[in-house]
């Protein structure tokens, strides 16, 4: 606006912001009235969606890993609270953290056999066979997700990708490129020994004497001194295979 | 001739006999089934049962009705587990049924459609001959039916008929269900993009509204409506640190104060630290329904001091571990603890040595004046945790580190696992030099 000369001007300046003031305050209430009646308008929405296919989202699994998907994508989480939305019209709240509970337990029961990272498979496997026939099965996107959120207490719990293969890791502690790439080189048998990692991995024998024995005092990896030709093999239950199997089905 | 007289008599009176050609719903079989449960294997009416799938094996006839061909839908409950003979093969029977027509029709017209119900053991066992050829006439199949149903579905096509319905009609729904989620989804996602803009408006106008301290109801309504607005937006589950933190929602707090209720036992049972994780199952479990979410525990946990929590505090340890802390743990003691344990037991003599003691012990006491004392036990993260009382083996872990970082206990860092012993450096005042020597 144009700013006059002298006090009459300074008072015009004045109106005016005042009087932008105001209309920036209506606009304001203006957008949040219209949030307000679109807020409703979504709970509708949302309940009328959750009559018709809350049983659909409990019992089908490719349904709710579609549910969960659009949901990220627009940037909502509906496991954020059991109070929110989307736990109370759609009711898989509970469902997911009773998951969460169980991986927890699963991942102690087995800590002392694999040192705190498990095969998702095994977890599946040990988990299912705990809820027994409660429900339907769990599907390995439920656990993914059940742990996503776990994460967030701070305990270590994460996903990692070891060659290709998800991991959970339950203990704290991050795993550093050279025993991740000792256990990839150990995913084909289960086992490796200094020598093969050498080899594979092109290594002086002393770093990969090191990262063995890192593996084996955190817990992951279990010495084998009675292999027929006297060589030192290193097993990992935690890459999943025959050796977990065993331990589940004590 | 016989045989057709038979077959008459049998299936005479039942509905879709006039039309054999139609499709028969053999589900209907499914009603008298366990009535020809027993029976089945001794149908006096009916050809001896081994004889009969033999005999009316024929693969395919020229009068079979299409959609009954090559159908491997497996034969009704009823029939086909009871039936003695096995899995049938659905291109059965076909021989008596050009026969049929015309005298079925004459019958039909003759017997009484009461006849249905409660029909004559008779009737229903040699009826049950006819699933054991599914893919008979649609009128000897339809003999089982007890039940009225619509005379078109009947047979192994109306089974194929109604599966193919409720494959339809399960794809229908999803396909429904789908459009339904995309159309919620598309819904959410303007509403949160609206929340965004707004957020971000109220909370450009809001900071600087209340810096400048410009009281009055314009600046005040603002963080009002933000309040109530923040409280909506959690209740939409829109993930922001700052919604969450700020708005400190009622839920949250009342969550804290039934949090600390509940960890009063446990966290004296295991010595006032408690890592997450632990929290979070043992609450849960305890709740049995309604559970708590990782983040609902966050969020009550910090909440603590604002809900007027006394004595426990959320607590970040070195590596990273969240616990909570009670009024029950003092570092100090826990320090003390390990300093017990690690102190050597009081037997100085070489001949006796203590479990854990080193090679210092061995040495000959002739070479200098004075024994080194003994080194004592080392001890694991293990030790520690069933010494203190059960805790678990990380919380154990920590404080040994923390022990280590006071000074009163020295790692050993081997490649059977990490040992603690107690700091010999300092107490039996080691320095560079007696080290050397």
């Amino acid at each position: 606006m144009r700013r006059g000369p002298g006090i009459a001007g300074l008072q015009h300046a004045a109106r005016t912001k005042e009087q932008f003031k105001l209309t920036g305050e209506e606009v304001k209430k203006n957008t949040l009235q219209a949030m307000h009646e679109q807020l409703a308008a979504f709970r509708a929405n949302l309940e009328e969606f959750a009559r018709k296919h809350r049983m659909d989202i409990r019992r089908d699994p490719v349904f709710r890993a579609q549910f969960h998907t659009m949901c990220a994508n627009i940037g909502v989480d509906p496991l954020a609270s059991n109070k929110s939305l989307w736990a109370s019209t759609l009711g898989f709240g509970d469902y997911y953290y009773e998951l969460g509970v169980q991986v927890v337990e699963a991942c102690l029961a087995t800590r002392a056999v694999n040192g705190g990272i498990m095969d998702t498979a095994s977890l599946l496997k040990y988990v299912n066979k705990r809820r027994g026939s409660l429900g339907e099965p769990v599907s390995e996107d439920d656990v993914v997700r059940a742990i996503r959120k776990l994460k967030v207490l701070g305990g270590g719990f994460d996903l990692v990708t070891i060659g290709g293969h998800q991991y959970v890791r339950s203990v704290p502690g991050e795993l550093n490129l050279d025993q991740n790439r000792a256990l990839e080189v150990a995913q084909g048998r289960g086992y490796t020994s200094v020598a093969e990692m050498c080899t594979a991995a092109g290594w002086p024998v002393s770093r990969a004497e090191d990262v063995l024995q890192a593996l084996t005092r955190e817990g992951m990896a279990w010495v084998d001194d009675g292999a027929p030709d006297g060589v030192r093999l290193y097993w990992f239950p935690c890459l999943g295979g025959g050796l977990d199997q065993a331990t589940l089905q004590n | 001739m016989q045989e057709a007289i038979d077959y008459l008599l049998a299936f005479g009176d039942q509905p879709g006999m006039d039309n054999p050609l139609d499709q028969a719903p053999a589900t209907r079989l499914a009603g008298p089934s366990p009535a020809a449960a027993g029976p089945w294997g001794t149908a006096p009416t009916q050809l001896p049962a081994s004889e009969t799938p033999s005999r009316f094996y024929p693969p395919i006839l020229p009068c079979s009705v299409p959609s009954m061909v090559g159908n491997n839908i497996p034969y009704p409950i009823g029939s086909s587990s009871q039936s003695p003979y096995g899995a049938m093969e659905p291109a059965g029977i076909r021989a008596p049924q050009p026969q049929l027509p015309i005298s079925a029709r004459h019958l039909s017209a003759l017997r009484p459609f009461s006849h249905q119900y409660g029909s004559a053991p008779e009737l229903v066992t040699s009826a049950a001959g006819s699933p054991l050829v599914p893919g008979s006439a649609a009128g000897s199949s339809g003999s089982l039916d007890l039940v009225v149903g619509p005379p078109r579905t009947i047979g192994v096509a109306g089974i194929v008929k109604r599966e193919q319905q409720k494959t339809a009609e399960s794809g229908r729904a999803v396909e429904q269900a789908f459009r339904d989620l995309s159309a919620l989804m598309s819904s959410a996602a303007s509403m949160v993009a609206l929340a965004e803009k707004f957020r971000g408006v109220l909370g450009a106008d809001g900071g600087p509204g209340i810096a400048a301290g410009a009281a009055g109801p314009s600046s005040e309504d603002p963080l009002l409506m933000d309040l109530e607005t923040q409280q909506e937006l959690i209740a939409l589950g829109i993930s922001s640190p700052v919604t969450r933190e700020t708005a400190g929602a009622r839920y949250h707090i009342e969550l804290s104060r039934q949090l600390a209720d509940f960890l009063a036992t446990p966290l004296q049972r295991v010595g006032g630290l408690m890592s997450l994780p632990d929290v979070y199952c043992l609450f849960n479990r305890a709740r049995g329904t309604e559970l708590v979410s990782p983040d609902d525990l966050l969020q009550a946990a910090k909440l603590f001091t604002r809900a007027g929590v006394q004595g426990l505090r959320l607590h970040p340890l070195s590596s990273g571990v969240l616990v909570i802390q009670g009024p029950q743990h003092s570092e100090e003691q826990v320090c003390s603890k390990i300093a017990q344990l690690t102190t050597p037991p009081p037997s100085p003599t070489v001949k006796a040595s203590p479990v854990g003691a080193n090679v210092f012990d061995e040495r000959p006491a002739s070479g200098s004046g004075h024994l080194p004392p003994l080194l004592g036990p080392g001890l694991s993260a293990s030790d520690v945790a069933l010494a203190l009382g059960g805790i678990s083996v990380a919380i154990a872990a920590e404080h040994l580190l923390m022990a280590e970082a006071r000074g009163i206990v020295c790692r050993d860092d081997g490649p059977e696992g990490l040992r603690f012993y107690r700091n010999f450096f300092r107490q039996d005042r080691l320095g560079s030099t007696a080290v050397m020597g």
